[in-house]
């Protein structure tokens, strides 16, 4: 549990600090205009005073995104099962799903507001397409490459379909499931963002996207900045959280250092 | 591990026997008309330990798979013999298969590591954890029972994928160049406890391998096999005695009988 402590916190946040006080200084001695690019100090006075609101549209953000990643993880893993079962299935399919992986979620986003009316489906919805693909291309990259040898094993001791997908083709197909589940979730923070910018409402806690334009609009750029440093911590946490996972699920797998 | 003294030595109990093998016309072609078996014949007998020798690529672990039923002939046959080939009690299976390295899955302990045969065939978990202890007994793991693949060394994951193969009371045991990896001291004590299992079991066993000294030390009968397409070059059989320990690799007798083999050898690499 050591691990976890001072060693693992400390060296980003040494470079974090130094890197905003280089910023802070260059910026002050350069006598940049605020409203181009404000200093580190007048961006951490914006989230300051606007803490609540930005608060809040991280929840609203953060909420529209697990959405989007949840369905990517889920359907995506499902259709690289469904992919893996046969040759013909994946070069039947395959083809259409790279088409995820090439949309430009900017052009497509207005589509999804006529589609569906602007609001949170409309949103969650942006960040699955432009999440989904990493979860297909990389499960289906596990699960296609299975040990022959076990697989081979398997065979030997009479296992069924079923029985391998469960038993060997899903759990050592893991490593890859993960990373493609750690792409996604940060696929799914930037998804999110451009779809809140043309498909929100307005309501009472309008997402980091619409923070975002409502700072452009005024002129804020600390605020926007502020905005931007929220969305990067979002996309931070969720990393974070799929590591989490990969570590626990993967904890046998390489010996313990 | 079993250190047994010569006194233990008595051929395994005849219930258990070990699987005796006929083949014929064996013939195997991969895609891209690589001939791998042409008209291969060969047999075995119930309780023969068999080493076979041949250049790579000739067509050896094809042979194994054939066996196993990995893989279908185009022609020629593969017919097990004896009452142990087709009957098989519960949690019992009559053929096991031991890869070149260990195979094991990196997510379950050593203890559901062996256990995995019995449970693809439906075995209770009880039964089945009880008969993996017992195989992780023959191969001298119970330490390791609850460990996991990457805390065991390369020799202790070789011995769980022994023990893997032993835990469904095989009558016949194919291994594939099976200590290939290991260090030499490692794979000659893997050795000793291999020609130990057989004797206190009886099964037949077929032993593909690359050393010369490893299948003088551990086989009754040598074959060696000619580039592909595998025909069978020579068929000796080694007259050393069957208590066989360490002290043996040293004596003119074994260099005598691995120089035989040695000799085979090299004529079906020219």
């Amino acid at each position: 549990m050591k691990r976890w402590g001072l060693a693992i916190i400390l060296p980003p946040l040494l470079s974090f600090v130094l890197v905003m006080g280089l910023a802070e200084i260059l910026l002050r001695q350069l006598q940049v205009p605020e409203y181009l690019l404000p200093a580190p100090s007048a961006v951490f006075a914006a989230a300051a005073e606007y803490w609540r609101e930005l608060a809040g549209s991280l929840l609203t953000t953060l909420w529209a995104t697990c959405l989007g990643f949840a369905a990517s993880a889920i359907l995506g893993l499902l259709l690289a099962v469904l992919l893996s079962t046969s040759l013909w299935v994946q070069r039947a399919v395959y083809p259409y799903m790279i088409f995820f992986q090439t949309v430009p979620i900017i052009a497509i986003a207005p589509l999804l507001v006529i589609w569906l009316g602007p609001g949170l489906p409309a949103v969650a919805l942006a960040a699955f397409i432009v999440s989904i693909f990493p979860v297909i291309a990389n499960s289906l990259g596990g699960l296609l490459s299975t040990d022959p040898a076990l697989v081979d094993l398997f065979r030997l001791y009479g296992a069924g379909r079923l029985a391998t997908l469960w038993k060997l083709k899903l759990p050592s197909a893991l490593p890859n499931i993960l990373t493609g589940l750690r792409i996604a979730a940060g696929l799914a923070v930037v998804g999110t963002i451009v779809g809140e910018f043309v498909a929100s409402v307005l309501g009472e806690n309008p997402g980091l996207g619409v923070l975002i334009l409502i700072a452009k609009r005024q002129g804020r750029t600390d605020l926007l900045f502020a905005a931007v440093l929220a969305a990067s911590l979002l996309g931070l946490i969720l990393f974070a959280l799929v590591n989490g996972l990969s570590r626990l699920l993967l904890r046998h797998w390489t010996p313990a250092r | 591990m079993p250190t047994t003294p010569p006194a233990r030595i008595s051929p395994a109990a005849s219930a258990a026997a070990g699987i005796g093998i006929e083949i014929r016309g064996l013939s195997r072609t991969f895609a891209g008309n690589v001939q791998v078996l042409s008209k291969l014949d060969l047999s075995v007998s119930a309780g023969e330990f068999l080493a076979i020798l041949g250049p790579s690529g000739c067509g050896k672990s094809t042979l194994l798979r054939l066996i196993a039923g990995l893989d279908r002939p185009d022609s020629g046959s593969v017919r097990l013999l004896g009452d142990a080939a087709s009957a098989a009690g519960a949690g019992q299976l009559p053929v096991a298969y031991v890869f070149q390295d260990a195979h094991l899955l990196p997510w379950r302990s050593v203890m559901h590591n062996v256990a995995l045969p019995l449970e693809l065939m439906g075995q209770a978990k009880a039964a089945r954890l009880q008969a993996a202890a017992a195989a992780i007994a023959k191969v001298g793991l119970i330490d390791a029972m609850r460990r996991y693949p990457s805390q065991l060394s390369g020799g202790m994951r070789m011995r769980v994928s022994l023990a893997r193969a032993l835990v469904t009371r095989p009558r016949l045991l194919l291994l594939d160049e099976p200590f290939a990896a290991l260090d030499e001291i490692t794979r000659q004590r893997l050795d000793e406890d291999l020609r130990q299992l057989w004797m206190d079991s009886g099964m037949t066993v077929l032993f593909v391998t690359h050393s010369t000294p490893e299948a003088t030390f551990l086989a009754q009968r040598a074959v060696v096999f000619s580039g592909r397409p595998a025909r069978l070059l020579a068929d000796m059989s080694i007259h050393l005695p069957p208590w066989r320990d360490a002290a043996l690799r040293g004596t003119s007798q074994f260099a005598a009988a691995s120089e035989g083999i040695y000799r085979a050898l090299r004529q079906s690499q020219s």
